[in-house]
């Protein structure tokens, strides 16, 4: 099962000289999470703002044992190097690569699937433990420490609401987004648990997205949850209408408005709170916590 | 990415799979002399666009009882007069208020025998699997989840089991089943479909199908780019492809240049929700170059149907000074005069607000996305 990440949870870089990944580094390593180990294709490298570098996944697994890896590549290559995490059977893998061809995220997510590991990703800018670590590349900073659970599906709309909880005087326990690409390895149900059972969050704002039927399983996860938190969800493109996405979503009768409106329907009647303007993420979560 | 009929043929028949006879023709004598080397006593002629219900779409110069973009010719005559109503004119299809000029026409053999069957393969975003579905007769459908990613000798003969086909039927399913297969490994496909099979007496035949690509794969097969046409009224699509960002057109008068895609759909809804209209969306992604975003703004600004721009950024590993960098250096046309409103938080926001301030260019830079919008929507008013 998955659990949210503390302190002292090992992480692991794959990428650790790329662009991106020297970015993550820098933002990590100020932030001061357990970073216990990187990889590189770069075999000269052994040593990377004083962490370990290995050849291989399965190298710094058995020297360092991680318990996530955050992955830093390209969309060529984002398969094979999520792959070699997930056969390490590192519990946790955040694949952060964007534009990874669609084949290339079925073969992730079965492989995830038959190792029983949690692909988040991919496309996602990772998780933040505030106050205690960093995996990905989200700009932590940024992120006032406070009690709501913030899931999303993008990057630049969680840091929006990131911004609006802080205009009313709120701030984020732990921030994860699950990736913004049409298919991902993890959905908002699988990660629910964790952040149910966690103390420091007290309330929950979920930012969802038109594509797939997370949301579903999200209000049926809801609904069956014995310990209640205010769950507050938004889905970005309640407004498109037509057949603009079509090829994205899949299925012919897969109408913006329709789905919207299912999505909506099932999470009111499991007792979560529904937004369609976006400017009152922060006021409505805010409203919720001072009614309970 | 979509491709015509034609092309999708073209991919099709490599692949042996059985078509009819048919030619693409660019002009009405062209369609004519095609339909004289096809032979026979009766044609089909059917309008190139890429979009779905082509046989129940109008022209837009013609009346309800004109043709429709896929129209039934009994000799080379009638396909050239055919030819000459659709060729050049605009083909109003349910995907867009516009429609799309035909610029081609596919001139097939007329085929005699029944629809039985139509082959769906394509990525479930809802399963986040393979699925596979099988049409028949009376539009019922059966569903298969292929979770290995792989279409095996088993699972074909469970799918043409519950067909109950034999013999020479079933024979030729399993090869059409695996032909489907094929074409969706090596085009690295969201989507193929053979619609419709039908059934004639030379056998099955694959009437029609589409193939849909995914843009995200498109390097692995470079062959693919070649078949991407310039189609009319599809420029500002190709230059926003060429400069890596996206770009949505919307019937409105504001622009809005917006970094991601959860943040740009926000944008939409709170514009269209405050009373205004969106006329395109430019989505320039998580680290845009200067470049890019230099070029959404000038495609913006060229629009003669945008009135104003709301520039919506929240830089997390975007960085704000650099989304600024290509604002200004699309400056000569920001000084015609169509208003900017600038929101801009996350990293870096304070020098991309003092870049714009020491520009100045006359931007309107506003805190908070609500103030924004409210912002670009007044000023929008003032211009039309």
């Amino acid at each position: 099962m998955f659990q949210l990440p503390t302190k002292m949870t090992p992480i692991l870089l794959q990428g650790i000289t790329t662009e991106m990944g020297a970015v993550h580094v820098e933002r990590a390593l100020a932030y001061g999470g357990n970073i216990v180990a990187g990889t590189s294709r770069d075999r000269s490298v052994k040593l990377y703002a004083d962490i370990p570098v290995f050849g291989s996944v399965k190298e710094a697994v058995r020297k360092t044992n991680p318990a996530i890896s955050v992955v830093f590549s390209t969309p060529a290559r984002a398969l094979q190097d999520t792959e070699e995490a997930i056969r390490a059977r590192i519990p946790t893998v955040i694949c952060t690569t964007e534009h990874v061809p669609l084949h290339d995220i079925l073969k992730m997510i079965n492989l995830a699937r038959k190792y029983q590991v949690t692909l988040i990703g991919p496309s996602s800018p990772g998780i933040v433990r505030v106050g205690e670590c960093l995996a990905g590349s989200i700009p932590a900073h940024l992120f006032p420490k406070g009690n709501i659970g913030l899931i999303g599906r993008s990057s630049s709309l969680i840091y929006e609401s990131v911004q609006q909880l802080a205009e009313v005087g709120l701030g984020v326990s732990t921030c994860l987004s699950l990736g913004a690409s049409p298919l991902v390895g993890t959905s908002f149900a699988s990660v629910f648990d964790s952040f149910l059972a966690d103390k420091e969050t007290r309330a929950l704002l979920v930012i969802g997205q038109l594509t797939g039927d997370f949301e579903l399983g999200l209000a049926e996860a809801y609904r069956k949850s014995h310990r209640k938190k205010p769950l507050v969800v938004y889905i970005p493109g309640q407004t498109i209408q037509g057949a603009l996405h079509i090829p994205l979503l899949g299925t012919e009768s897969a109408i913006p408005e329709k789905i919207i409106a299912e999505k909506k329907a099932a999470l009111e009647k499991a007792g979560c709170i529904w937004i369609s303007n976006a400017t009152e993420l922060g006021r409505t979560v805010y409203n919720q916590l001072k009614s309970v | 990415m979509i491709i015509k009929e034609y092309q999708v043929k073209k991919l099709f028949k490599k692949e042996g799979i059985p078509l009819l006879k048919g030619q693409v023709a660019y002009m009405p004598h062209e369609a004519e002399q095609v339909a004289e080397a096809i032979g026979g006593s009766a044609w089909v002629v059917k309008a190139q666009v890429s979009a779905d219900g082509r046989s129940s779409a109008h022209f837009a110069n013609q009346k309800e009882s004109g043709p429709t973009g896929i129209c039934w010719a009994n000799s080379p005559q009638m396909v050239a007069a055919l030819s000459e109503q659709m060729l050049g004119h605009r083909l109003m299809t349910n995907d867009t208020p516009d429609g799309h000029i035909v610029q081609r026409v596919y001139v097939e053999e007329a085929c005699f025998g029944q629809a039985e069957y139509r082959l769906s393969l394509r990525v479930n975003f809802l399963t986040q699997q393979l699925s596979l579905s099988v049409y028949t007769a009376g539009n019922i459908m059966r569903q298969y989840e292929l979770p290995e990613y792989k279409l095996t000798t088993e699972r074909i003969n469970t799918i043409v089991s519950h067909l109950r086909l034999s013999g020479k039927k079933a024979k030729e399913m399993k090869d059409l089943l695996r032909h489907l297969m094929n074409l969706f490994q090596q085009y690295q496909a969201v989507a193929v479909e053979f619609d419709p099979v039908w059934e004639t007496e030379k056998g099955l035949v694959v009437l029609d199908g589409r193939i849909i690509f995914n843009d995200d794969a498109l390097f692995r097969v470079p062959e693919l780019k070649a078949l991407r046409e310039l189609e009319a009224g599809q420029e500002r699509q190709m230059i926003a492809r060429r400069h890596q960002f996206r770009y949505t057109k919307f019937n409105g008068n504001i622009a809005c240049l917006v970094n991601g895609i959860g943040l740009s759909q926000a944008t939409v809804d709170l514009i269209h929700q405050n009373g205004g209209r969106v006329a395109c969306l430019l989505d320039v992604g998580t680290e845009p170059s200067r470049d890019a975003v230099a070029r959404a703004l000038k495609l913006a600004l060229s629009d003669p149907g945008v009135d104003g721009v709301f520039v919506n950024i929240f830089g997390g590993v975007t960085r704000c000074d650099i989304i600024v960098q290509g604002l200004l250096s699309a400056a000569g046309e920001i000084l015609a005069g169509l208003p900017i409103v600038v929101r801009m938080d996350g990293t870096n926001a304070n020098i991309g607000r003092r870049l714009l301030f020491e520009s100045r260019l006359p931007f309107t830079v506003v805190k908070g996305m609500g103030e924004g919008i409210k912002e670009i929507i007044r000023q929008v008013k003032g211009v039309s």
